[in-house]
Parts: C-alpha cells; structure tokens; sequence
C-alpha cells in the first residue's frame, strides 16, 4: 500500500482546484472561488492513498510557496488552453518543481478543452521538449471530466512502479 | 421659471425663520419627552447595528475594539482573580489530609501548591498521536484512544504539515528560527514535536503540563533513535516502515497518563504508612521497656535472696532483654554465682557480666588468726608439725612432710587465704619413717593394749601421710622351747598383726612379713621378754 502526497501547480483561475473536485468527488461547479494558501483532498486508489495538494494560483504579484511542494512524489502543471499567458508560465512552474523534488514526474493538464480553443496537436507535443520529467500531456475538461481521471492515474501508475 | 424661483426663495425664507424655532421645540421636546422618544426609536437600532455589521463589519469592528477588548481583558482578568481567590481560600481553609498531601507534594517537588491545584481540578489527556513524514504530510502511523477516533486523519496530517510549513516559513523570514510548538482549540490542543525528517502531533484534551511534554520527548526520541533512518528512507511505501512497533511505542504515550496517575496514587500509601510506622515504633518501644522494667524487678529480687551477694553492691541493668551486671566482688567465685542466679529468668535473652573482682584488704590480724588456725589444724588432724613467721606480707613457713602431694596440698591451701601476698616455702619433703617394736607374752600371741596403740598410731601415720609403701613384719623368737613351736608362734603372731592392720586400720599396703628363729640382732638369752617381737618396718619406695 502506498501513501504519498502529489501537488497541481498552475497560475490562478486555470482550474486545478476543479480538476481535483472531479477527480474526488466526480463533481463539477460553475462559480470560482479562489483558494486561498492551500486546499487538500484525498483520494484513496486500490493500491494507493494520495494526498493531493491544491495550492493558491501563481499570480504576477504573489510566487507559489515553496514550502508546499516539499515531499510530493509527482506534480500535476495545470494551464488554461484559453489563456495562452498560462501555458507560457509552464516553463517556469517545471524548473520550480524539479528544482524542489529533482526528477520527479510530471503531468500537464491543458485544461478547459470543452470551451473552443486553437491549441494544436503539435503544439502540444512541442511541450514534452520542455523537460524530461514530463510523462504525460493531456487535453482536459474538468466540467465534462475529459481525460481527468486517466491523467491522475497515469501519474499514479508512473509513481507507484517507481516505488516498486 | 419665475414662480418657481420665488417658491424656492420662499421656503428657504421660511426654513431659515423657523429654523430656531424649530430646533429649540426639538430640544425642548428632547429634554421634555426622553422615554418616548427612546421607545419609538429603540426598534430601529437594532436593525440599524445589524444593517452595519452585515455592510461594514470591519468599522464595526474597529470602532467597538478599543472598548470590547478592554471589556474582555478585564472580564478576564477579574475570572482569574476571583479563580486564585478561590484556590488561595481552599489553600489557606482546608487542612485535610488532601491539603496537607499536597503541600508536601509541593514542596517535594518543588512546584507552587497553586499549579497542583490547577492539576488536581483538571485532567490531562492525550487522545491520539500521529507520526506524520515532515515534508510531505504524509500519515505514516496513528494510535488513538478508542473512544476518541479522529475523523480522517490522512487530511488532518496534510493539513497540520500545510499549517506547519506556513508559520515556520512566516516566523523564519522574521529572522528567528523557530518552529509552530502547538495548536489550541476549545479545550484541547495539538502538541507538534518536530525531528529532521518526522513529526508527532498530539491531540491532548484538558491541559498538559511540564511531564506531559517530558514524556512526549522521550518517547520521541526514543522513536527516531530506533526508526529515524525508516523514516527518512519512506519514498510512499508504508510498507518500508516498521509500523507495528512504531505503534507500540506511541501506545505507551496514551497509557502514560493513566501511568502518571497512579504513581500519584502510589504517594498515598507511603505518606500515611509513615505516621503508622512511627506509632507501632513508639508502642514497640512501651512495650519493650515494659518488659525491661519486669525483668530487672525480677534480677533484684533474686540477687536480694542470695545471701551471700547482700553484703555487695551489684548494678544491674536490663535493656532490649540483655542483662549488664556491673560493681566489684572479692571473689571470681562471687562473679560466676551472681551470673548463675540470674540465669534462669524467664525472658532475659543474655546476660553480659561486666563484673569486676577485685580482692578485699583483709585485716591482718585476722589474716594471721586463719594461718594459724590452719597449720594448728594440720597438727591436730593429720599430725604435720610445721613452723612459720608472717610479717602480714610475706609467710615463711618451715617443716617437714612425708610426701610431695601432702606438700602441694598444704601449700595450696594456704594460697587461699586471702591477704597472703606471698609465701616462701621451706618445707622439705621427708620421707616416712616406721620402727616399732610390737611384744608378745610367752608362749602367746595375743596383741595387748600397748601393742595395739602401737598398730594404731602406725595405721594413722600411713592414713595421714597416704602412703602406699610395703610394710614389712620381721618376727624374732625367744629361743624357749623347740624350734616348730616356735615357729608356730611366730607365725600365728605375724597373722595377729596383719589382721590388726587390715581388718582394724583398713591398711591397704602390701605386706612383706619374715620368720627368723634367733634372736632379735643384739638380743640374748637374758632378755627373752624383748627378743619375742615383730619388728614392723616401711620399706622405703625409691623416689
């Protein structure tokens, strides 16, 4: 049985805390609350209980804390296919996460895929060169719940058989 | 337009005529009719604070702050006061045993009687213990009080860990390194006692105290000296960690408290055991001397029936059953008597005899009269004639006896009167002499009166001197008549004297007799009366 905690960075608004809320509880809200520090859900798997970390959004005035990335075992990077600003941060957020937890594995979600959108194929792809660390890239939709929950399970099975 | 305007100018005119009527009729009704007013009004303030809080909570807040926390702080304040009043009259009124058992606590502890109190009247109890991986909040074990489950402690660990980051990163910037010690809520609170790579978070109901974070501690340290490297190798496997035993050890810190407890409890018996202790000592003590007063009664009585004590001052003391003689006695044997009349009481377990002999001066005189009874009781009785000079230190004593033992005997005697300090001997050992001439009528054998005195004073002489030589019996013949009569005679002669000897002196000594039939040596026939003789000799032992 596995433990371990796993933590979405993302600027604000991008919608990590409603990636979580559908893969926890497979519920979806219109209305925007902005979290405030740090929100923690737990989502008990058949051979893993993950402790999934959604902290405040990166905004240009207040950087993400460190603090809270300590410990994780894989980072989930969330940005909004509609603001192209947020899939610019990534960059950042990558160096973040691998300059905390060095090596650890990655997921993008490029979410709000259900809102008409011109992010290509090969956009996407071009992504994966930005670090090694990188397992997984996926279109999601957390109010339509496309590829949500693959995407967390992806980033478990990459964990889990690195513990093995 | 025009109209208008002097509409305008005309209320204004009327406002700015009544304008002092008005305000002074408002005035007057103010002062006039404060109660009615107030009622009319009173509905409206309470929608109006509500309207303002819901609207501008924070002006309300700091418009009322100045006042309400000067209200609360006093509110608190005066609680506290009349709370160590209270503790202060309960100190100073109660003198129950329970009062009395704590100010001995505190002073054995030293911690004010105040702060016990406080820890009498509430209880601390730790409720659950997690173990949480410090970096990234994950639960790596829980023990908890059954009755009190935590609701989702996974969330709760990851929540503390969030907490935790937040406040020490925030105090680090402050520029002091320091760490987030507890948490408080309602009653209880979450003690956090940190290592490098884990965390514990203790929930305690009620207040801890200073052994409460000792025992945290220890058992902590315990724990990471055993498991630390477990614990900073966990990468998300529980698996990894020794989980059982990590929980065993936490389980001592939910039993410690009630461990605590009873070694509080286990005062009790010591503290009252004491004044019990103390009594049975002092009744013991009664009890003993009660029996020391009954045997020394008994000793006194009993030296006071030994005649030959009365005349000596003995002290005699009897504690814990052993009998002390101590005082001075001329005699060891008077010692040794004193010792043998006590014995026998029942109950006394030793006697220790401290005694001192120490020989009386006796008068000299009297110290003459008793040698001189005595060597005039030799001469009587065993017929010993020895002189002596004593010049009340010395006795010179001079004389002869017929063996060494008669000598040792006499010489020993004489030691024991008391007083001599020294006696010089001069007596010589001489060795005894028998001549005697024992005569016969013709033609007889019977042993006439002076014979037989003769025989007597033989047989005492061999008595008194214990002597054990041969005697020997030579008979002579008178020449009258045939040589076998007269052999006859002789012979029934020797048998008269042997019989005499033996069956009238109880004479044990062998005898040697002889038969001549001449005369005796230097005998002739003129003198046949003297010739008819035995002629009793000792026949003198080698020495």
């Amino acid at each position: 049985m596995f433990s371990y905690k796993i933590v979405l960075v993302g600027n604000f608004g991008v919608g990590k805390t409603s990636l979580i809320r559908r893969f926890v509880e497979n519920s979806f809200s219109e209305d925007y609350l902005s979290t405030i520090g740090v929100s923690i859900s737990k989502k008990t798997l058949q051979n893993a209980t993950i402790m999934i970390w959604d902290i405040e959004g990166h905004t240009e005035y207040k950087p993400i804390f460190k603090q809270y990335l300590l410990g994780a075992k894989g980072f989930i990077l969330v940005a909004d296919l509609l603001r192209e600003s947020t899939i610019q941060e990534l960059q950042n957020h990558l160096t973040l996460c691998n300059e905390v937890i060095q090596g650890a594995p990655v997921c993008i979600a490029l979410n709000k895929s259900d809102c008409p959108h011109d992010f290509n194929e090969e956009q996407m792809k071009a992504l994966f060169n930005l670090s090694e660390n990188i397992v997984a890239i996926e279109k999601t939709s957390a109010k339509e719940g496309t590829q949500v929950e693959s995407l967390f399970l992806q980033l478990n099975k990459t964990i889990t058989e690195s513990l093995v | 337009m025009a109209t208008n305007n002097k509409g305008i100018d005309e209320s204004q005119a009327l406002e700015e005529a009544l304008e002092p009527i008005v305000n002074k009729l408002i005035d007057k009704n103010f002062e006039n009719s404060q109660e009615k007013l107030a009622t009319q009004i009173a509905p409206l303030i309470g929608v109006a604070i509500k309207e303002q809080i819901r609207s501008q909570k924070d002006d309300i807040i700091d418009a009322l702050y100045p006042v309400m926390g000067n209200m609360i702080s006093k509110f608190v304040t005066k609680s506290l006061e009349e709370m160590l009043h209270k503790i202060n009259a309960q100190i100073q009124n109660g003198l129950s045993t329970k009062t009395i058992k704590r100010k001995i606590k505190a002073k054995m502890k030293g911690v004010s009687e105040t702060e016990l109190l406080l820890q009498e009247n509430s209880s601390a109890q730790i409720q659950s213990v997690l173990l949480i991986h410090k970096e990234s909040g994950i639960l790596l074990a829980k023990v908890e009080k059954s009755s009190h489950g935590l609701n989702d402690p996974d969330m709760l660990a990851s929540m503390m860990t969030a907490i935790r980051s937040f406040v020490n990163d925030w105090i680090a910037n402050d520029g002091n390194y320091q760490e987030l010690g507890e948490i408080e809520y309602g009653g209880n609170k979450i003690i956090i006692e940190a290592s490098g790579s884990s965390y514990l978070a203790i929930i305690v109901e009620g207040a801890a105290y200073a052994k409460t974070y000792e025992t945290i501690s220890e058992v902590f340290a315990t724990l990471v000296s055993r498991y630390g490297d477990a614990i900073q190798a966990f990468d998300g496997d529980i698996q990894n960690i020794p989980l059982d035993e990590i929980k065993e050890l936490l389980q001592t810190l939910l039993l410690e408290e009630t461990q605590l407890q009873e070694e509080k409890k286990k005062i009790h018996p010591l503290l009252i055991l004491l004044p019990i202790l103390l009594i049975l000592w002092f009744l013991y003590n009664l009890y003993t001397n009660y029996l020391d007063t009954q045997l020394q009664d008994e000793v006194n009585n009993k030296l006071s029936h030994t005649p030959q004590l009365l005349l000596y001052k003995i002290d005699t003391k009897v504690k814990d059953k052993e009998l002390t003689l101590s005082g001075n006695l001329p005699y060891e044997y008077y010692k040794n008597l004193t010792e043998k009349t006590l014995q026998n009481i029942e109950g006394l377990e030793s006697i220790k005899n401290e005694i001192n002999v120490v020989p009386i001066q006796s008068d000299p005189m009297q110290i003459s009269a008793h040698i001189a009874y005595y060597i005039k009781g030799l001469q009587i009785d065993k017929d010993i004639h020895l002189s002596y000079t004593f010049d009340f230190t010395t006795l010179k004593i001079e004389g002869s006896v017929a063996n060494k033992e008669l000598k040792k005997e006499i010489l020993a005697e004489l030691d024991k009167i008391q007083g001599i300090q020294k006696i010089e001997d001069k007596i010589k050992v001489v060795p005894l002499k028998i001549e005697k001439f024992i005569y016969f009528q013709k033609n007889s054998s019977r042993l006439d009166l002076t014979s037989q005195n003769k025989l007597i004073t033989i047989i005492n002489k061999l008595h008194n001197t214990k002597n054990t030589d041969t005697l020997v019996l030579n008979a002579y013949s008178d020449k009258i008549g045939s040589i076998e009569h007269n052999r006859y005679l002789a012979k029934k002669r020797v048998k008269q004297v042997e019989k005499f000897l033996k069956e009238h002196g109880g004479i044990t000594n062998p005898i040697k007799s002889e038969i001549f039939d001449s005369y005796f040596p230097g005998m002739d026939e003129t003198h046949p009366n003297k010739s008819r003789c035995i002629h009793i000799s000792l026949q003198q032992s080698q020495i």
